[in-house]
């Protein structure tokens, strides 16, 4: 195994993420991650990118923060996974409880609340495209809108708590491609 | 600070953090639900306006757990909230890292992937209508936030801006 470049040290890790945090709006792993990790430090080549995005994924937590804990582990276990996520979040969460509390001082402005009210349509909006998003390879695959709908009406509709809702149909979920898996190679 | 809020955030946001699939803004009902239905720590209006604030600033949007934990303790309610929703997770990443490599293009790691779409797909839009039912907005409220899903669907305009255009219609009183 050859190493492309020098191992980071934890500081290093740290600032990266600070940087890369601090590109980034609107949630989601940002194109800022891949140009940063990739193309300008190269951590990870492409491939590996990738990889680890989609493992990145598939597992509970945000996704930048586990890319975070995925980079610092791979070139410095704990010491580097730990360096990383604070990189990623310290800074940010000082911002965002500044804004919070800029927010419960001035709230009664009325510019504000004026401003507030687009913004909070933008945030929804922003995450229901997320959610189409998601929703466009599931098109045409009758179990998987079903389990969608399902989840939606149990979470939303009939208010059922969240943690065993996810742990009932998210195995459900995995049986049902593990069985798609299954005839996609039959057919083959 | 009295420690049941801590204890609340610790045992709230640390169990939704393992079942945050597809990131923190999927497990936005039942942040609202014991946020502001079970503890009263904050208002509808407020919960839907911090989300925004969380949406607009840099960094994972998931952080809109600190100002929740704000609400609830204060600056160390924010330390509590973020590391409970944070830590689960990130020790689930961190163990898994080892075992990818190997699992790589086997019928397992595709199963899982794949067989939780579905399931954030339903969370993720259950989200969005948490936050619009919330901030109880009227016809222009709902076709802003129509239009920047088109926005953000069709064009490759930045995040930021659309917030900003959004907010601007705030100002200008059209929602």
């Amino acid at each position: 195994m050859t190493e492309p470049v020098p191992r980071p040290t934890a500081a290093a890790l740290a600032l990266s993420f600070l940087g890369i945090a601090l590109a980034s709006f609107g949630g989601g792993l940002s194109a800022a991650a891949q140009r940063e990790l990739v193309e300008r430090r190269r951590w990870l080549d492409r491939d590996e990118f990738l990889s680890a995005l989609t493992l990145c994924r598939m597992l509970p937590g945000p996704n930048q923060v586990n890319m975070a804990v995925y980079v610092g582990a791979r070139y410095g276990r704990l010491r580097g996974a730990l360096a990383s996520v604070a990189g990623l979040v310290l800074v940010p969460t000082a911002i965002l409880l500044g804004l919070g509390a800029a927010y419960f001082h001035y709230r009664h402005l009325p510019a504000l609340d004026a401003a507030l009210r687009g913004a909070v349509a933008a945030a929804a909006g922003m995450t229901l495209a997320m959610g189409v998003k998601v929703a466009t390879p599931l098109i045409r695959q009758p179990a998987g809108i079903a389990l969608a709908v399902a989840t939606f009406v149990a979470v939303h509709l009939l208010r059922w708590p969240l943690v065993p809702v996810v742990a009932v149909l998210g195995p459900l979920g995995m049986l049902w491609a593990w069985s798609r898996a299954n005839d996609a190679e039959g057919a083959e | 600070m009295s420690g049941r809020p801590l204890a609340r955030l610790t045992i709230v946001f640390g169990s939704l953090s393992l079942v945050s699939f597809g990131g923190g803004n999927t497990v936005v009902p039942a942040m609202h639900r014991e946020a502001v239905l079970g503890e009263h720590w904050l208002t509808d209006r407020q919960f839907a306006d911090l989300f925004a604030l969380a949406q607009a600033a840099p960094g994972p949007s998931s952080l809109f757990v600190s100002l929740i934990g704000y609400t609830a303790a204060g600056i160390t309610g924010a330390m509590v909230a973020t590391l409970a929703m944070l830590g689960p997770s990130c020790a689930v990443m961190y163990g898994a890292c080892r075992g990818w490599e190997r699992l790589r293009a086997t019928r397992w790691r595709t199963a899982i992937e794949r067989g939780l779409a579905p399931v954030t797909v339903g969370l993720v839009f259950a989200s969005a209508l948490t936050i619009t039912r919330a901030a109880d907005h009227g016809a222009a409220g709902y076709l802003l936030t129509a239009i920047v899903v088109l926005v953000l669907l069709r064009t490759s305009v930045s995040p930021l801006v659309v917030m900003a255009a959004a907010a601007a219609c705030g100002l200008l009183g059209i929602v």
